[in-house]
C-alpha cells in the first residue's frame, strides 16, 4: 500500500517522526483478530489494535456484516497500522493515545464510518471507495485527516474541534467519474489552527452530484436571537449546536466516547433544564 | 518545462537602456533575471510542455500586433464581421489603427484628469517622469521572487500602465486605460501599477471582451495595486486571447486600513491559463471579487483567488464561476488565509462550475487556513451539470442548441456578468455567444 | 399585565419606534396592523429584546417592572414568545428535542402532544425528526412557529405575521387555534396585514400602526 507523499500532506504532518518511527520494531496486541502470516483477520464485531511495547506495527483485515467497531489504541508506544475493511454496514473507528499514530486503510463498500480521533500526533487516511457515509471528529491535538475517495455515491462530513495549541487538518480528495455523486465538508469550532483543503475533480459532466463547503460552527445574529428568545443562553446555544453536530456525526460513537468528550473544555455537555 | 534559448544580462541591459530607464530598474532587471535563472518552475505549472526564450525576446522589439487585414487568422476576422463592430473599431482591435482618435474621443476625460492630478501614462513614461513616485510602489506588492514567471516579467517587462490618483480625489468616470494608452497594451509583458491615495476613488477597466490577436505565444503580465487608507478602487479586467496563447497573470492588490477593492475578473481563450488575482487585507480592508473561467476543449483555464486576512475586521465576498465545455478543463485554485490576530474577521467565498457535456471536467483545490478564532469563515463550492431537459425546453421554444447553451451559460454567469460596465455587459453576451458558437462542433 | 409605554428606537441608526403605548392582559388579544415599514415588526423584536433594535427612550413593562434590561433568554423565561416572521433555518438541530428541552416537559407526555399538535397544524409527519425550520415552506414555518406557542403556552405571545404565505383555509384555522390559546390564558399580539384575519378578529380591539406609531 503507497503511503501517503503529497507535498501538502508532507508540510502539515511532522513526516520525519513517522519516517523514524516507522523504522523500529515492537509489540503489539491485536484482540478479536485471528493472525494468518503477516495480518491480522478480524473475526467478529470489536477489534482492538494496541501497542504493548516500542513501535507497533499490524496489518488488519475484516469484513463487515452491520457492525464493526474497530479502536486503535498508541498509549503505550507509537503504532502503525494498516488495513481494508469491506461489506456493508456501519464502522466505530476511535482512535487514541498519546504517541505518533498512523492509521491507513482502505474502506470499501455500502458503509457508514464514524472517526473520532483524539491524540497527539495522528495521521488518519482511508481510501474509499462505493457507497461511503464518512463522519468523523478530530478533538484537540495535531491531526491529520486525509482521504482519497473514488465516488461511488460519497458524503464526507468531518468536524475539526481544536484548542489554543492544536493542528487540525482535513483533506478529503474526491475524484468523481461518471454516475458519482459526492459532498465533502469540513466544520470546524474556533481556537488554534485549522486547514481544511477539499479537492474536487469532476471528469465528466454525467455525475449526479458535487459539492463541498467549509465552515465554521455557528450562529448568525438572527439565529443567535431566536434561540435565545426561546430560553437559551448564548453558551447553551453554542452548546447545543455541537452536542446535535456531534450526535449527527458519531451516531452510537457518541455514547462510548461521552466520558473521551467530557474532558474536552469547549465540548462540555450541556446540563438539561430544571 | 523546457526552457530553449536563453536571455542575456547584455539583452537586457540593452532593453534597459533603449528605454532610457534610471539605474534602479536596470538594476532590478538584472536581478531579476538572475532570480529567473536560480527558481524552478512552480509546483501548479500544467499544459506548458516547453518555451522558447529566443522567441520570446524576438517580441519585445517587434509590434507584435498585425499589420495587415489578412494576417489575422480567419476566425478572428470572422469574429469581428459577425459583432458588426464599427470599420474603424475593427482595423483598432486588430492592431491595425495607427492613429486611433481616442485623444479625440477622451479629450474632456483627460483635461479632468490634469486638473485632478490624476497621473495616467504609458508605464516606461512614468517610470522617467515620476521615478520616485513609480520606485515606491514598483515590484513592491507583487515580488520578482514570488514565482519563477514574474521574475521573468521583471527581467523583461515593457508597456502597460501606471495610474496614480492623488488622496482624496475620486474619478468619477471609469479609466479606460485601453484606449488611452492603447499601443502599449498589446506587449506580453505589460506592468501595470495603479496607486489609489487615501480616500480615493478609481474604477480602472482594462481589456476588451472581443478576442485579440497577438505573435508571440506567451503573455506573462503584471498588474499591481496598492489602495491606501480609506481608498476604493474598482478594477475591471475581461480579456480573450487568441487560442494558442499561454497567459500567465500576476496580479495582487494591498488593500490599506478601511480600505475598499472590488475586483472583476475573466477570460476567454488561450491555450492555458494561470490567474490568480491576490490580496492582502489590512484593519478593517474590504475586498470583494467576481470571477469567471471559460474552458473550451483542449484549454486548460487555472483561476482562483488568494486572500489573506492580516488585519482585524477584514472582510472577503468572493463568486468564483466556471464553465467547460468538449474536454476543456476549468480549475480553481484558492487559498484563504486568516492569520492569528486578525479578529473578527468574515469571509464568504462561493466557487460554482458548470460541466456542459460528458467530456467537460472541472478539478477544485481550495485551501482554507484559520488560525483566529474569532473569524468567521464560509466557502461552498457547486458543480452543476448541463441537462438534456433544459437544452430541450428551450429549443422547444425555438432557440437552436448554440443559443440555448449560451443562454444558459449567459444566465450561470449573471452574478458576475451583472458587474460589469453595461456597455461592456452587452458587448459580452454576444461574445459569449459567438464563443460558442465558434467552439461547438 | 405586558405594557410598552412611549418606545421609541433606532434600528442601524434609523428612527424606528417614535413612541409606540399599548397594553397586553393575559387572556386578551389585540391586533396591530398598518403598512409594511411603519414598523411593527421591530416593535415586536423590541419586545422580544433583539439586541440589534436600540431603545432609546421608554420602556416596556412586564407586571409593572421594566425587561428592557433583560435579556432575551431570560424574557423568554419570564414568559415572553414571539414568533418570527422569517424564521432563520438551522442545520444539525431536530425540531422535536429542541422543544422538548426548551419547554422542560418530560419527554413522554410532550411527544405525544406535540404528535398531536404535528397532526392538528397539517405538518409534515416527520418534521420533529427535521432539521429546525430547514426544507420548510413558507406556510409550514409559519406553522411551525405557531405550534410551538400552542406547545409552550406562554404567558405572552406576539405572532408577526402568522399568516402570511398561508392559504385562505389555513387562516381559519390559525385565528380559531389562536382564540384557543387565548382562551387558556395567553395574551396575544396579532401582528397581521391580512383582510381575512382582520375580518375574524373584528371584534378584539384593533390597533393602527403608521410610521413608527400608533393612531387612532
Amino acid at each position: 500500500m503507497r503511503v501517503a507523499d503529497s507535498p501538502t500532506i508532507k508540510y502539515y504532518t511532522r513526516w520525519e517522526l513517522f519516517e523514524e518511527a516507522k523504522k523500529k520494531k515492537g509489540k503489539v496486541e491485536v484482540l478479536g483478530a485471528e493472525k494468518q502470516g503477516e495480518v491480522f483477520s478480524v473475526e467478529g464485531k470489536r477489534v482492538e489494535i494496541r501497542t504493548v511495547e516500542g513501535t507497533g506495527h499490524a496489518h488488519v483485515e475484516g469484513n463487515v456484516k452491520e457492525r464493526l467497531f474497530i479502536v486503535e489504541d498508541s498509549t503505550r508506544g507509537p503504532l502503525f497500522v494498516t488495513g481494508r475493511i469491506q461489506g456493508k454496514g456501519e464502522v466505530f473507528h476511535l482512535i487514541r493515545g498519546g504517541n505518533i499514530h498512523y492509521s491507513h486503510w482502505e474502506v470499501k463498500g455500502n458503509l457508514v464510518v464514524r472517526t473520532l480521533l483524539v491524540g497527539r500526533e495522528i495521521y488518519l487516511r482511508y481510501d474509499g471507495e462505493g457507497r461511503l457515509r464518512l463522519y468523523g471528529v478530530s478533538l484537540p491535538g495535531r491531526s491529520d485527516v486525509n482521504h482519497h475517495l473514488t465516488a461511488g455515491d460519497i458524503e464526507n462530513v468531518h468536524l475539526l474541534v481544536p484548542d489554543d495549541s492544536s493542528f487540525l487538518v482535513h483533506r478529503p480528495l474526491v475524484k468523481l467519474g461518471k454516475g458519482g455523486s459526492a459532498h465533502v465538508e469540513t466544520r470546524f469550532l474556533p481556537g488554534g489552527l485549522v486547514v481544511a483543503v477539499p479537492s474536487v475533480e469532476v471528469y465528466t459532466s454525467e455525475v449526479e452530484t458535487a459539492s463541498h463547503s467549509v465552515k465554521d460552527l455557528s450562529f448568525t445574529g438572527d439565529q443567535l436571537f431566536y434561540l435565545r428568545s426561546r430560553g437559551l443562553t448564548p453558551h447553551e446555544a453554542r452548546s447545543l449546536l455541537i452536542e446535535e453536530t456531534m450526535k449527527f456525526l458519531l451516531g452510537g460513537l457518541y455514547e462510548e466516547a461521552r466520558t473521551i468528550l467530557q474532558t474536552v473544555p469547549s465540548l462540555r455537555p450541556t446540563r438539561n433544564p430544571p | 518545462m523546457i526552457t530553449k534559448g536563453s536571455i542575456s544580462r547584455s539583452f537586457v541591459e540593452g532593453l534597459s537602456r533603449e528605454k532610457g530607464e534610471p539605474e534602479w530598474m536596470r538594476r532590478l532587471r538584472l536581478q531579476a533575471l538572475e532570480l529567473f535563472e536560480r527558481l524552478s518552475d512552480p509546483l501548479w505549472l500544467k499544459g506548458i510542455d516547453e518555451i522558447d526564450l529566443d522567441e520570446l525576446v524576438l517580441y519585445e522589439k517587434v509590434d507584435a500586433r498585425a499589420t495587415s487585414w489578412d494576417e489575422l487568422p480567419p476566425e478572428i476576422r470572422r469574429f469581428y464581421e459577425e459583432l458588426n463592430l464599427p470599420e474603424q473599431e475593427k482595423k483598432f482591435l486588430a492592431g491595425l489603427a495607427t492613429s486611433y482618435d481616442s485623444e479625440m474621443v477622451y479629450y474632456n476625460a483627460k483635461k479632468f484628469l490634469e486638473e485632478k492630478g490624476v497621473v495616467v501614462l504609458p508605464m516606461e513614461e512614468a517610470v522617467k517622469r515620476y521615478p520616485d513616485l513609480v520606485r515606491r510602489y514598483f515590484g513592491k506588492v507583487f515580488p520578482p521572487a514570488e514565482h519563477r514567471y514574474s521574475a521573468l516579467h521583471y527581467a523583461l517587462w515593457s508597456g502597460g500602465v501606471f495610474v496614480y490618483v492623488p488622496p482624496g480625489v475620486k474619478v468619477t468616470f471609469p479609466v479606460e486605460a485601453f484606449f488611452l494608452v492603447a499601443n502599449e497594451m498589446v506587449a506580453q509583458f505589460e506592468h501595470t501599477l495603479i496607486v489609489v491615495g487615501e480616500n480615493a476613488f478609481l474604477h480602472f477597466i482594462e481589456g476588451c471582451s472581443s478576442p485579440q490577436f497577438r505573435k508571440f505565444a506567451f503573455h506573462d503580465g503584471v498588474v499591481e495595486a496598492y489602495v491606501h487608507r480609506g481608498g476604493h478602487l474598482k478594477f475591471t479586467t475581461v480579456q480573450n486571447w487568441s487560442r494558442d496563447l499561454i497567459n500567465f497573470n500576476n496580479k495582487r492588490a494591498i488593500v490599506e486600513e478601511g480600505g475598499r477593492v472590488e475586483w472583476v475578473e475573466g477570460s476567454f481563450g488561450s491555450r492555458a491559463s494561470y490567474v490568480y488575482p491576490s490580496f492582502i487585507l489590512r484593519d478593517g480592508a474590504s475586498v470583494d471579487v467576481r470571477a469567471f473561467t471559460i474552458a473550451h476543449g483542449g484549454e486548460w483555464k487555472e483561476g482562483g483567488v488568494k486572500l489573506f486576512h492580516v488585519g482585524k475586521d477584514t472582510r472577503s465576498h468572493v463568486v468564483s464561476k466556471s464553465v467547460s465545455s468538449s474536454d476543456g478543463v476549468s480549475v480553481f485554485r484558492g487559498l484563504l488565509r486568516v492569520n492569528k490576530g486578525a479578529t473578527g474577521s468574515r469571509s464568504s467565498m462561493s466557487c460554482d462550475s458548470l460541466l456542459l457535456d460528458e467530456e467537460s471536467k472541472a478539478f477544485t483545490y481550495p485551501h482554507n487556513q484559520v488560525e483566529e478564532p474569532t473569524a468567521r469563515v464560509s466557502y461552498e463550492a457547486t458543480t452543476s451539470f448541463l441537462r438534456e431537459d433544459q437544452l430541450f425546453y428551450l429549443r422547444s421554444r425555438g432557440l437552436d442548441e448554440d443559443s440555448a447553451k449560451a443562454l444558459i451559460v449567459s444566465g450561470f454567469l449573471s452574478d458576475v456578468i451583472s458587474y460589469l460596465p453595461p456597455e461592456y455587459a452587452s458587448v459580452f453576451r454576444r461574445v459569449l455567444e459567438l464563443d460558442f458558437r465558434g467552439s461547438v462542433g | 399585565m405586558l405594557e410598552v409605554v412611549d418606545l421609541h428606537a433606532r434600528v442601524e441608526g434609523k428612527e424606528v419606534l417614535k413612541g409606540v403605548n399599548l397594553s397586553l392582559r393575559e387572556g386578551d388579544i389585540v391586533v396591530l396592523t398598518g403598512p409594511n415599514g411603519s414598523g411593527k415588526s421591530t416593535l415586536a423584536r423590541a419586545i422580544a429584546g433583539d439586541e440589534r433594535v436600540e431603545i432609546t427612550k421608554g420602556d416596556v413593562l412586564l407586571d409593572g417592572e421594566s425587561i428592557l434590561g433583560l435579556t432575551p433568554e431570560e424574557r423568554f423565561k419570564k414568559g415572553v414568545f414571539l414568533t418570527f416572521q422569517a424564521p432563520p433555518e438551522f442545520e444539525g438541530i431536530p425540531v422535536g428535542s429542541f422543544l422538548l428541552r426548551i419547554s422542560g416537559k418530560g419527554e413522554r407526555e410532550a411527544l405525544e402532544e406535540l404528535k398531536e399538535l404535528v397532526e392538528k397544524l397539517g405538518l409534515p409527519k416527520n418534521v420533529l425528526f427535521r432539521e429546525l425550520h430547514r426544507g420548510l415552506s413558507g406556510g409550514e414555518k409559519k406553522r411551525l412557529e405557531l405550534l410551538q406557542a400552542l406547545f409552550l403556552k406562554p404567558r405572552f405571545v406576539i405572532l408577526d405575521e402568522i399568516d402570511s404565505g398561508v392559504d385562505i383555509e389555513s387562516i381559519e384555522k390559525i385565528v380559531e387555534l389562536v382564540k384557543e390559546l387565548a382562551r387558556d390564558g395567553s395574551g396575544i399580539l396579532y401582528i397581521t396585514h391580512n383582510p381575512r384575519s382582520l375580518e375574524l378578529l373584528g371584534r378584539y380591539r384593533v390597533l393602527r400602526m403608521e410610521e413608527g406609531r400608533i393612531i387612532g
